[in-house]
């Protein structure tokens, strides 16, 4: 028997860098970052000055009101997604077996909207008037949830956390569930949004967030004077088929989705699991890292987080071996959204012949030594790893190759 | 499932529950029907309806770890104290550490609600009290550890050695069978040669059980607290919140049965689907549940018959107890009412996430003691709920192959069945 591979048919994102494929396909590759103060929340008590906010979004045009009112934003940008996503592969599941289709996403930390509601509501109006949407609306689980009863999926369905590694946890896994056969279809990816005020005082008080309040160069992977990367909101969700399915249907097929690979380093400067992600996702792929044609990379942007990055990737790649690209630069990091993002700008990379930029770095560190993508290269692009890494050491590496014959 | 998957074992068990922080001492506990819910004064002043719940008592870092490890934990949210207790102990009990590459062992966890009582008194720090407007408060990593599900199996990771797989899962009150599930995966297709399955769950805080009540899913059941959980009972009325963390360390059976280790039991299947129904309320003929049930045999290739022994995820409400009723029956036809089913929670009431691995804790008791232990605080028949339910006190049975199943708001079901080993204790 052969094995079953994973094709990706469709592409849905609801990303500060532009709702829908082609506005965030042409703002990515153009490097038009969403990176600027803070209008979400009144920031002037906060340590932190920018982000990245989704701000043209309108639940309602995408998503019907009853979901709307019960659910957090994080909730109705992955419902959002989800539609563009199947829209985009063409996938109807009316005539699905939809026992056989899931839901598979990242979320790290829940709804911060209705968080916030919920303990207002209690501490001002009494215990016995929250809402009644608060115990569904608040878990991670809740788009993976609603996202099922919208399209009346029904198979297996799953959400993970794990800090930055969140949405590269659910695509670890989403890819197995295919490949063992659980699955024929996944609703892939992850939602995040953290944007409101007491949400950013929990992810400020990690020290991880850069503090530099100039929009367009404080997010500085790799970069001199680098102090942290920006948060971002968004959702990105992509149609995973079983690929014999996929070539039977004639589904366009933006790539194929290799076998992931998962580790872990213990502690910050440890990188021996990270570097096995790497390799063994490459020989699992049946690649060469000459074959790579670009890394999108983990970018943390902390001091010691880029240069044992750096380290990793000279180790596998050679110094400067492979171009490293951060587009997160652009929508900040995304959590439970991010791998799955990546991933969708790898897919955009193959249609477009380009590799997109990281932007906002003045100079590459010299303790960093990597080829980093700081403008957009024009050059053919058919094999990427995404590469992510927890604060708490869990690393992910993820390949991707284009359908397009060599 | 083809034929080239490695068979997984169960050779440790860590559980901080109320009823025990060993497995010999839940079992006991178990097997004599104890309750451990109580009323609590707290529930009573926020003026909600339900007034109990189920504590672990006399829980101290201390006494469950190492004092390197204890003191990293101090300052934690209590799901990350207990979760890292619970797999201290189970790695302790399994002796894996050690016996495998440090790339080899993993940890998939999971949780529900995470830290919930730090972030609400977070809250309160941030707004004066609760009502105030909110300010940034600097409250350093302490904010972010409890909200972030993943940390008590990273910092089992980190304070181990474990250097596989390493993630957890969020899927509320089917978690902890979901991480068994993915963690027999990895286990079984070589990804990894051991890895912990874990769940934790610490959400006494008065946030859940506004939240909680306001829904109705709290116990109202009349009459004293302790019997408030009522699984299957006519005068049932929802289920009571509880606390608690369990980890079992899964292992290849060839190398576990090559070091001798003591293995509790074999995981034989996991099976997860979605109701599509709704985030909360059930369908009363059980369709979702029987057909996770049905996967998870086919999965294991166990035929109905072969299963002698249920524990049921049995919440107490008046839906799911009807709900998976008629999901047993239409599984296993007229042999339903020949199995016995019990439910865990009427003494131990809901822990979310880790309830479900409570209850595969209390299925491999029944492979080591021989009993099957009773569903508590049944005393009135509800036609609809009419199976054996084992209502009165533990019951000798010599059980082979045992189903654990939960079900969770998101519309999630997931199934599980564990099986004793011949000859091994």
């Amino acid at each position: 028997m052969t094995e079953r591979k994973v094709a990706i048919t469709g592409i849905g994102v609801v990303n500060p860098c532009g709702l829908g494929k082609p506005a965030f396909s042409s703002n990515v590759f153009a490097g038009r970052s969403a990176v600027k103060p803070i209008g979400r929340f009144d920031a002037s008590g906060y340590p932190v000055k920018i982000a990245a906010e989704v701000t043209e979004f309108d639940a309602e045009a995408f998503v019907p009101k009853r979901f709307v009112v019960r659910t957090d934003r994080f909730t109705h940008m992955a419902l959002a997604a989800a539609g563009m996503a199947l829209g985009d592969a063409g996938v109807s599941l009316e005539t699905e077996d939809r026992s056989r289709v899931g839901v598979w996403f990242g979320n790290n930390a829940g709804g911060w909207d209705i968080c916030e509601r919920g303990f207002r509501e209690m501490y001002r109006d009494g215990a016995t008037l929250v809402n009644p949407w608060q115990a569904t609306a608040w878990f991670p689980t809740a788009p993976q949830g609603y996202v099922t009863i919208r399209h009346g999926i029904q198979g297996m369905s799953k959400s993970f956390v794990c800090d930055r590694a969140s949405g590269a946890s659910a695509l670890y896994f989403a890819e197995r569930a295919i490949r063992l056969g659980t699955l024929d279809v996944i609703l892939a990816g992850g939602a995040e949004a953290p944007l409101s005020g007491f949400g950013m005082s929990c992810y400020a008080g990690l020290g991880e967030l850069t503090r530099n309040p100039q929009a367009d160069s404080a997010y500085r992977p790799f970069g001199v004077g680098r102090d942290g990367f920006v948060l971002g909101e968004g959702s990105t969700v992509l149609v995973l088929e079983e690929g014999e399915r996929a070539l039977a249907r004639g589904a366009r097929i933006y790539g194929w989705l290799g076998r992931g690979v998962m580790a872990m380093d213990p502690l910050p400067h440890e990188s021996e699991g990270w570097e096995l992600c790497l390799r063994d996702c490459m020989s699992r792929a049946n690649w060469v890292p000459s074959d790579v044609d670009v890394v999108f990379g983990e970018g943390a942007a902390s001091p010691l987080g880029d240069r044992v990055e750096a380290d990793v990737l000279t180790k596998v790649f050679g110094e400067r071996g492979v171009p490293v690209t951060i587009p997160k630069t652009c929508y900040g990091h995304l959590y439970g959204a991010s791998a799955a993002t990546e991933l969708a700008v790898a897919l955009l990379a193959f249609e477009e012949g380009r590799l997109p930029p990281t932007v906002g770095v003045p100079s590459v560190d010299s303790d960093c030594a990597v080829d980093l993508v700081t403008s957009s290269r024009a050059q053919p692009v058919r094999r990427a790893l995404i590469s992510s890494r927890a604060r708490e050491g869990t690393a992910v590496a993820i390949s991707v190759q284009s359908a397009k014959p060599d | 499932m083809s034929t080239n998957m490695r068979r997984t074992v169960v050779t440790g068990i860590g559980v901080i529950a109320p009823n025990g922080k060993s497995p010999e001492e839940f079992w006991r506990n178990a097997n004599q029907g104890r309750s451990f819910i109580e009323g609590d004064a707290e529930m009573e002043a926020l003026g909600i309806k339900s007034r109990a719940l189920c504590r672990i008592r006399d829980f101290d870092v201390r006494e469950h770890m190492d004092e390197k490890l204890a003191s990293d934990v101090a300052g934690e949210d209590r799901f990350v104290q207990i979760g890292v207790a619970a797999g201290a102990h189970a790695l302790a009990d399994a002796g894996v550490l050690g016996k495998y590459a440090a790339n080899r062992v993993g940890a998939i966890f999971s949780s529900a609600i995470g830290g919930t009582p730090t972030v609400q008194k977070i809250w309160e720090e941030a707004t004066h009290g609760g009502a105030g407007d909110l300010r940034y408060l600097d409250c350093g990593p302490r904010f972010y550890n409890a909200g972030m599900f993943n940390y008590p199996a990273s910092l089992l990771a980190r304070h181990f050695g474990l250097r596989g797989p390493c993630t957890s899962l969020s899927t509320g009150c089917t978690a902890g069978l979901d991480a068994l599930g993915l963690a027999q995966q990895l286990v079984q297709t070589g990804e990894a040669d051991v890895v912990l399955a874990g769940a934790s769950e610490a959400p006494l805080a008065t946030l859940t059980y506004a939240t909680l009540d306001v829904i109705g899913s709290l116990s109202v059941a009349e009459g004293p607290p302790e019997r408030s959980s009522r699984p299957f009972d006519a005068k049932r009325g929802g289920f009571v919140i509880g606390e608690g963390a369990a980890v079992l360390v899964l292992e290849a059976a060839d190398a576990a049965l090559a070091r001798g280790a003591r293995i509790y039991g074999e995981v034989v299947a996991y099976a997860s689907d979605a109701n599509a129904f709704h985030m909360t309320d059930l369908p009363a003929d059980g369709k979702p549940m029987a057909r996770v049930i049905e996967s998870v045999l086919r999965v294991g290739g166990v035929a109905p018959e072969q299963i002698d022994y249920i524990n049921a995820h049995g919440s107490s409400t008046p839906q799911n107890d009807v709900f998976e009723t008629n999901a047993y029956k239409a599984v296993f036809g007229p042999r339903a009412y020949r199995i016995p089913i019990s439910s865990t929670k009427s003494m131990i009431g809901h822990s979310l996430s880790s309830a479900s691995l409570m209850g595969c804790v209390a299925a491999l008791g029944t492979f080591a003691t021989g009993m099957v232990h009773p569903t508590a605080n049944y005393e009135v028949p509800d036609p609809h709920c009419d199976l054996d339910y084992v209502t009165r006190g533990a019951r000798e049975a010599r059980v082979g192959t045992a189903l654990v199943t939960a079900s969770g708001f998101g519309g999630i079901h997931s199934a599980a069945i564990l099986r004793r080993l011949e000859g091994k204790r």
